[in-house]
């Protein structure tokens, strides 16, 4: 039991702090990646790729971080809830940055061999995707800022529309290769890019469930979206 | 004279703020609070229902139901005065000897009322046995402490029967090899973790069903403290043990089940992984996060 | 001057030297704002000043008042006339005494000679002189202990050591004081002792069984030469007391017992200074209780079963004296049953032992150290009691075990020794202190005992 109660409530508003500029940084590096990929900016995509470093670093204090306040604190209750679900969002947001690298990478490689803009059509069907996955992601930091319950079970409802951009947008290009056999190599680069967005809606899932897990108490992780509800929550 | 005035005001403003706080918890807790979580078990060693303790006019227990299971152990947490201690004595009946202490309600030993008038309460202490705060070792030596309860139970016929059962207990309670070669010195010659041990020996001895324990480990040393604990843990195979403790850590680690009181009531209870990570009322939770107490 | 008026003056000169000396300190570092640059408080400063002013000064008319007395008398008798001189030393310390006397301005048994009434005036002025020499030279001292310790006021000078030096020196003189004056009354009462064994045989006294110490005091005198066995006084003190402890420490155990663990808290508020009033009747009321009282009613009660019961008996001392110790024991058992930790009471009833069985086998052995005390206490109490016995027990020294019979004891024999008009130097009086000195090792020894008593439960209770 903290008897520093002041103390180590600030402490856990700084450990909160910490992840939101985490979540800052990853966010953007996912704009900018997505950016990068529908304009063909390779510049921009091996900016990315160098601030993925900064993400790490993030990750590596903030995991000592939530050590330490374990340690020192032992908290319990809706503390330790806190300090796992913020330490689970940073494991979450190091991915998000490695999506964002990952798809900056498949920018540099493919238009460096390339440099054709002809395949930009590829992309032109995931702007959807992109939007759905970057907002989710900017919706969940914002439901971990203010501790929202109602915003996080929004994010995680959104999973099924995500999973329809992300079909949607593999359909489409599988059209593309049955147009033209050749494609298939520009197609499965453009699949990875994909399924790596789709990866950043999945964190920004996770990220809206541990929101849940902190403030309520229920671990809603292998709950069905639909069944998510003010009434399953109970009151906060 | 400044200093005076000042001190004077923050005093009162202090005193006003615990008021409301005091205040606010009431309400909080109403008149007709009932306790969050499963006062009941499928397999209940004792059953207290609608149990209210006064101490002349203050009511200090107020209408609590339990449940203490057979073979597990429960631990009682709450701030100081919020009548967790008064609660534990009222299971066998310590709070007799305290002048001007009145009990209502049921609270069943196997389901024998253990306030019936008809119950000699000699047989009732030693089917529920009581460790306290401070180890409290008679000024006897080691063997004679152990057998003081079965000497007065008449438990032992013969002398090597004495020997047996003051050999089983100090090995139940993990002490044997450690006093056996000196039984007859002063069992206040031990440290503090080994008198609390005899201590616990002790009430082993007379062949409890259930084992109170107040605050068991607030007068011992961390090491003393693991013992203890891990005591605790060996013997919830054989017995049944409710214990009150300020420590938290140690209501985590020991109990299976935790219940809350506060101000008198039983405000929570549930199984201690649940009070410890999910508390379902405001209170436990405020009290064990440290938000206040 | 006066000797008050200078005492006076030398505690004014302390005060002034405490002032100065504190005032001194804190200009030393510039002001109270500065005090802490001081290796001590200031008020260290002035004590030390004051302990300046005032100690040596003190020694000194001490010291000056023990001696003065003999210096005077000393130049009285030289100048006093030859042949005055020449007068044996008795002789010569009578017309000393006189001449002091006329000094006084008290009046003599005859007509005062005129070397005498010289001599009483020179006496007068000598004394004057002493007095103003006195107040001279303490004052001088004080103010030059003032003015040194102003002087060696520095800023790092360590007052505060010096003065707990000091203190610590007052207070051991003080606990030695006590024991030099045990020890004075040992030595005085062992002398004493010493010259009656060179009359009587030490041998005779302990292992002798009579006692009559009437000796004749003129050699023309009808008397016996005298019996001094002390065996039957000692033997009357350990059945007096025997008695009394039997009656006392059961009845004052229990009642202790019943205040402490039974007894509300209305009752006991009430009882236990009620019983602590027999403690405080003085012995001689008791005496008339025993002796009007008690004794009768035993030789009475003894006639009815046929026994002969002679009126002052050991019996009825003894219980008497049992009924004014029960509030040793009661009240010093009860403060240590008291004392007992709830701890352990709680323990055993959580073992599910009553009442009497906590008493008897958790709350008596862990309070025996203190009981033992109390009982102790009391024994001593009774061996000297002296009074109740003198008007109960009577004065013949019985050798008997009998407690019907007349007995009397060691203290009452030292006062029937003592009082009265009695010459120092015969062995009736110094028998007196033979028996002191015996009562003084058996309580030693008793006390020695308990002592051991007490520290082995000690060790093996707590």
């Amino acid at each position: 039991m903290p008897r520093a109660i002041s103390r180590f409530e600030s402490e856990l508003e700084g450990f909160r702090a910490l992840a939101l500029n985490m979540g800052e940084v990853a966010l953007v590096q996912v704009q900018k990646a997505v950016t990068a990929l529908s304009q063909a900016d390779v510049n921009q995509a091996c900016l990315v790729q160098t601030r993925e470093k900064r993400i790490d670093q993030f990750d590596m204090q903030a995991q000592e971080r939530a050590i330490e306040l374990l340690a020192t604190h032992q908290p319990v209750a809706r503390d330790l809830r806190f300090i796992v679900a913020i330490s689970r969002t940073i494991t979450d947001l190091e991915r998000v940055g490695d999506e964002a690298a990952r798809i900056a990478g498949l920018v540099v490689a493919h238009y460096e061999q390339d440099g054709g803009l002809a395949d930009l059509v590829l992309f032109d069907s995931a702007d959807a995707l992109m939007g759905e996955a970057v907002d989710m992601l900017a919706r969940s930091l914002d439901a971990v800022e203010t501790d929202d319950v109602t915003a996080a079970v929004a994010v995680i409802q959104r999973t099924g529309r995500l999973a329809g951009h992300f079909d949607a947008a593999v359909r489409r290009l599988a059209t593309y290769v049955m147009e033209d056999g050749r494609n298939i190599k520009a197609m499965l680069d453009a699949l990875i890019a994909l399924k790596a967005l789709e990866r950043v809606g999945a964190h920004a899932t996770n990220i809206a469930e541990n929101v849940i897990l902190s403030v309520t108490g229920k671990d809603v992780r292998h709950i069905k979206a639909d069944h998510l509800s003010a009434g399953y929550l109970g009151p906060a | 004279m400044t200093n005076t005035l000042a001190d004077a005001a923050r005093i009162t403003e202090e005193a006003k703020q615990a008021d409301a706080q005091g205040d606010s918890h009431k309400k909080a807790l109403g008149e007709d609070f009932r306790t969050v979580g499963r006062i009941r078990v499928d397999k209940p060693r004792m059953r207290c229902t609608e149990v209210n303790v006064f101490y002349g006019q203050n009511h200090a227990i107020k209408g609590v139901s339990l449940d203490i299971g057979a073979n597990e152990v429960i631990a009682m947490i709450g701030p100081s005065g919020c009548g967790k201690s008064t609660f534990l004595r009222s299971l066998n009946r310590m709070n007799d000897t305290i002048e001007g202490c009145r009990i209502e309600g049921e609270i069943l030993l196997d389901d024998q009322d253990i306030y019936d008038k008809k119950l000699d309460v000699v047989p009732l202490r030693a089917r529920v046995g009581m460790v306290f705060q401070k180890p409290n070792p008679f000024p006897k030596s080691i063997y004679e402490n152990i057998a003081y309860g079965p000497r007065i139970h008449g438990i032992a016929a013969t002398r090597t029967a004495l020997d047996e059962i003051v050999e089983t207990s100090l090995r139940k309670a993990g002490l044997w090899e450690e006093v056996k070669d000196r039984l007859d010195k002063p069992g206040t010659g031990l440290s503090g973790g080994q008198q609390q041990r005899l201590c616990i020996a002790r009430a082993i001895a007379v062949a409890p069903e259930v084992i109170l324990m107040d605050e068991p480990c607030s007068a011992l040393d961390p090491i003393a403290t693991a013992k203890v604990e891990e005591l605790i843990d060996e013997l919830r195979a054989n017995y049944t043990i409710a214990i009150v403790t300020h420590s938290m850590q140690q209501a985590a680690r020991v109990s299976q089940r935790t219940a809350y009181f506060h101000l008198g009531n039983l405000v929570e209870v549930g199984n201690t992984t649940q009070i410890f990570t999910n508390p379902r009322h405001k209170l436990t939770e405020d009290y064990i996060t440290g938000r206040f107490g | 001057m006066q000797s008050s008026v200078l005492l006076l003056l030398l505690i004014g000169l302390m005060a002034l030297a405490y002032q100065m000396g504190r005032r001194r300190s804190v200009r030393l570092v510039g002001g109270y704002g500065k005090v802490r640059e001081l290796n001590s408080l200031p008020s260290y400063y002035g004590a030390y000043a004051a302990m300046w002013a005032g100690i040596p000064a003190l020694l000194v008319y001490g010291l000056w008042l023990a001696i003065q007395g003999n210096v005077v008398s000393h130049w009285l008798v030289a100048e006093l006339p030859p042949e005055i001189q020449q007068l044996p030393k008795a002789e010569l310390a009578l017309v000393v005494n006189d001449i002091k006397n006329l000094a006084a301005g008290s009046i003599l048994s005859g007509h005062p000679e005129p070397y005498m009434q010289v001599a009483a005036d020179h006496l007068h002025s000598l004394r004057q002189t002493g007095q103003a020499a006195l107040a001279v030279v303490v004052l001088s001292l004080g103010i030059a202990g003032l003015v040194l310790a102003r002087q060696t006021i520095r800023k790092d000078m360590r007052a505060r050591t010096r003065v707990e030096q000091v203190i610590k020196v007052l207070l051991i003189i003080s606990s030695t004081i006590a024991i030099f004056t045990t020890i004075g009354i040992v030595l005085s009462v062992l002398f004493e002792s010493i010259r009656f064994f060179q009359a009587i045989p030490i041998s005779d006294f302990l292992f002798g069984l009579q006692w009559s110490p009437q000796t004749a005091i003129r050699a023309d005198q009808v008397g016996s030469s005298g019996a001094f066995g002390a065996v039957p006084l000692f033997a009357g003190t350990l059945l007096i007391s025997g008695i009394a402890m039997f009656v006392a420490v059961p009845i004052g155990l229990m009642s202790a017992i019943y205040l402490s663990e039974y007894a509300g808290p209305k009752l006991r508020a009430m009882a236990k200074p009620t019983l602590e009033v027999l403690a405080g009747i003085p012995t001689v009321v008791y005496g008339f209780f025993a002796a009007l009282t008690v004794a009768p009613f035993i030789r009475d009660s003894g006639a009815l079963i046929g026994l002969d019961v002679s009126s002052e008996s050991a019996l009825a001392a003894g219980l008497v004296i049992g009924i004014m110790i029960i509030p040793f024991v009661s009240s010093l058992s009860d403060d240590v049953i008291n004392a007992v930790p709830q701890a352990m009471r709680d323990g055993s009833y959580a073992l599910g032992a009553t009442r009497s069985e906590t008493v008897r086998r958790v709350i008596i052995p862990a309070a025996l150290p203190g009981i033992v005390g109390g009982v102790l206490l009391a024994v001593s109490r009774a061996i000297g009691e002296t009074m109740i016995v003198v008007m109960a027990a009577g004065l013949t020294a019985n050798l008997t075990a009998n407690p019907l019979e007349s007995v009397t004891t060691v203290t009452v024999q030292i006062v029937t020794l003592l009082v009265g008009d009695q010459e120092f130097d015969s062995p009736k009086t110094l028998a007196a202190f033979a028996l002191g000195l015996m009562l003084f090792v058996t309580t030693l020894v008793l006390n020695v005992v308990a002592l051991h008593v007490v520290r082995k439960y000690r060790e093996q209770y707590e």
